[in-house]
């Protein structure tokens, strides 16, 4: 028992940073433009079979290390969020949820039939490095290990860049007060295209470990959506550092009903951890009352 | 345009008998005893009924009901539940259990939306969508009611000779029903009500306007017309199983409810017939290709023109107002 019980804390806190990157993006524009970004799940996706394109196909590239192909992904993640913004999320900066929920839906049913005509409903899965580091008999598998160590490398570099650079001193200030922050010469919008070009890319590294850490297919691009949202519920809007602790608790969730109960149970026990926390504390772990 | 226009203003509006009308000539159909036809009415027919229920919801409240299929899928099981309960060949035809699905569709829409209706914009919608999941999770994992595998009803449905007839005229009924009550609503007192909680919700309550008894209300008994919708799909299948809960059939609402117009009374049936048409002549050859494309529609109505066809021919054509709601 004291092995299963460590074994699913094991793996509760391994997926639940992947997890917990994922809602970082997701929390980062939620907290700065008040919008809730449906296809953030598929930027997930995108993440993942951008690198299961490149470490499949044959070419003079081919099988490239999927630690390599960040160096595809993160330019790509952000050009590509900027591109976005520009094209579309700005024209719905401020407008009611209505409008702004039913744009990045409709992005979320685009973004989820291209890959689901480009690469069919199969469920991949990248093999990479399929074998395990052992501790007193519980498994730790070295591409969960990996993604860990690189949730918590992105994640400090996501903190220095938000308290050390400009831009992310900009994006802290906007995101406390877009007027006083304009009055102050701050370019609104070149803040929010950056912060929704960095969220865009957290979402698709997110994608890259999720690749080599678990399997995915276009059906998953819904659930790794809901499950970001429940996670910046749970650690509060806008706080990276919830986020983070969010994730894990969502991971710990899962892993324990898989282990507890039946494996069966674990989306609604997630629905349930999210129906709970928004009647009981709203405003999260790390969250602030409303101002 | 213009003749269709001037046609359609010799009505002024769409009186019951119009409607009335229009119903009985579309009754006709199944007397064509064209089985591929009638099964795409129907099939047609009870995505409409359901964008309307869903139409009720976002379109006259502006909360967005992501996990609406929930009183589809509570319907259909409702029936199936009935039907199966002696285990038997039942002697009664099951279309007269159906209004039963509305009723538990109704109770459950008003037992989770007296919490959940406090919570809004994105809130709101994840909400449904996790009680969405839940449910559907308890159904994939009740063994009684076939778990994962679904529930056959052709023991109890033995003695049924027509399936496909009264499946057809329970829906055309509702559709109808539907029509009705969102237009009764629109030009009604809670039509009112409702348009002061789209507009603000806050100055609405200050100026007296019950908006949590307004929204559970318009949640209940959009539920309702969804769970009757979903009780006789089940009995038209001959099955139920958890897949009557799966998010895509919000998605395929979604769409059409847009297309027509997001809170008009014929939206949902002007979207549904060319959601359907477009469809149907994309699916055989490229099975996801229509989902991709109705995802640009999407995006491009949201930017350019939220009211969808009806809301747009409304703001061009100014005689054309009074007509189409």
């Amino acid at each position: 028992m004291d092995l299963l019980l460590a074994q699913a804390i094991a793996n509760g806190l391994l997926i639940g940073a992947i997890y917990g990157l994922a809602a970082l993006g997701l929390t980062l524009v939620w907290g700065i433009m008040d919008v809730v970004n449906l296809a953030h799940g598929e930027f997930v996706l995108f993440g993942a079979y951008l690198t299961f394109v490149l470490f499949s196909q044959r070419g003079s590239l081919g099988g490239l290390n999927p630690l390599l192909s960040l160096l595809v992904v993160v330019p790509a993640g952000l050009l590509f969020g900027a591109f976005l913004y520009r094209a579309l999320l700005r024209r719905v900066v401020g407008q009611p949820a209505l409008t702004t929920l039913l744009l990045t839906f409709g992005l979320s049913i685009l973004f989820n039939n291209v890959l689901l005509n480009w690469f069919g409903p199969d469920v991949r899965i990248v093999r990479w490095a399929q074998s395990s580091l052992v501790i007193g008999g519980v498994a730790l598998p070295w591409t969960r290990l990996i993604a860990f160590a690189l949730v918590i490398v992105v994640a400090l570099c996501l903190f220095v860049f938000l308290q050390r650079s400009y831009a992310g001193k900009a994006i802290r200030a906007v995101m406390q007060d877009a007027e006083a922050a304009a009055a102050l010469g701050i370019d609104t919008q070149r803040v929010l295209t950056t912060a929704f070009a960095v969220g865009t890319m957290l979402a698709m590294v997110a994608g890259v470990l999720v690749s080599v850490a678990l399997s995915f297919s276009p059906a998953n691009g819904v659930q790794f959506s809901v499950t970001s949202f429940v996670i910046c519920v749970v650690g509060g809007l806008g706080r990276p550092l919830g986020a983070m602790m969010g994730g894990i608790i969502v991971g710990l969730v899962e892993s324990f009903t898989g282990v507890f109960i039946t494996q069966a149970y674990t989306p609604a026990m997630v629905s349930l951890l999210l129906i709970g926390f928004l009647l009981v504390r709203p405003v999260g772990l790390f969250g602030m009352a409303e101002r | 345009m213009r003749s269709v226009a001037h046609s359609l203003l010799l009505w002024r509006r769409p009186t019951p008998l119009l409607t009335l009308a229009v119903c009985s000539i579309l009754a006709l159909i199944p007397l064509s005893r064209n089985a591929e036809w009638i099964t795409f009415c129907i099939t047609m027919m009870n995505l409409i009924v359901l964008t309307y229920s869903l139409n009720m919801v976002v379109g006259l409240t502006g909360y967005l009901s992501f996990g609406h299929v929930v009183f589809w899928g509570l319907g259909a099981y409702t029936a199936g539940a009935l039907v199966m309960a002696t285990g038997g060949p039942i002697g009664y035809n099951p279309y007269w259990i159906v209004p039963l699905g509305g009723v538990v569709s109704l109770v459950f829409a008003a037992a989770v939306g007296y919490p959940t209706m406090r919570l809004r914009g994105a809130y709101f919608a994840i909400a449904t969508v996790s009680i969405n999941v839940a449910v559907q999770t308890l159904f994939f994992n009740l063994e009684r009611l076939g778990g994962a595998e679904g529930l056959p009803l052709n023991r109890a449905l033995l003695r049924l000779t027509d399936r496909v007839t009264p499946a057809y005229y329970v829906l055309l009924a509702l559709l109808f029903l539907a029509f009705w009550t969102h237009y009764g609503i629109l030009k009604g007192k809670a039509g009112y009500g409702l348009r002061a909680i789209l507009n603000d919700e806050d100055v609405a309550e200050t100026m007296g306007v019950n908006a949590t008894g307004y929204k559970v209300a318009i949640f209940a008994a959009a539920a309702f017309f969804a769970g009757v919708a979903g009780a006789a799909w089940g009995i038209f299948q001959n099955f139920v199983d958890p897949d009557n809960f799966r998010l895509g059939i919000s998605v395929d609402l979604f769409v059409i409810m847009m297309l027509g117009g997001v809170g008009t009374a014929l939206g949902p049936l002007v979207g549904g017939v060319i959601y359907y048409v477009i469809r149907d002549l994309l699916i055989l050859r490229f099975p996801y290709l229509h989902l991709v494309i109705f995802g640009v529609v999407i995006v491009i109505i949201v930017l350019a023109s939220p009211g969808g066809l009806i809301g747009t021919l409304r703001k061009r054509h100014r005689q054309l107002r009074a007509v189409l709601e």
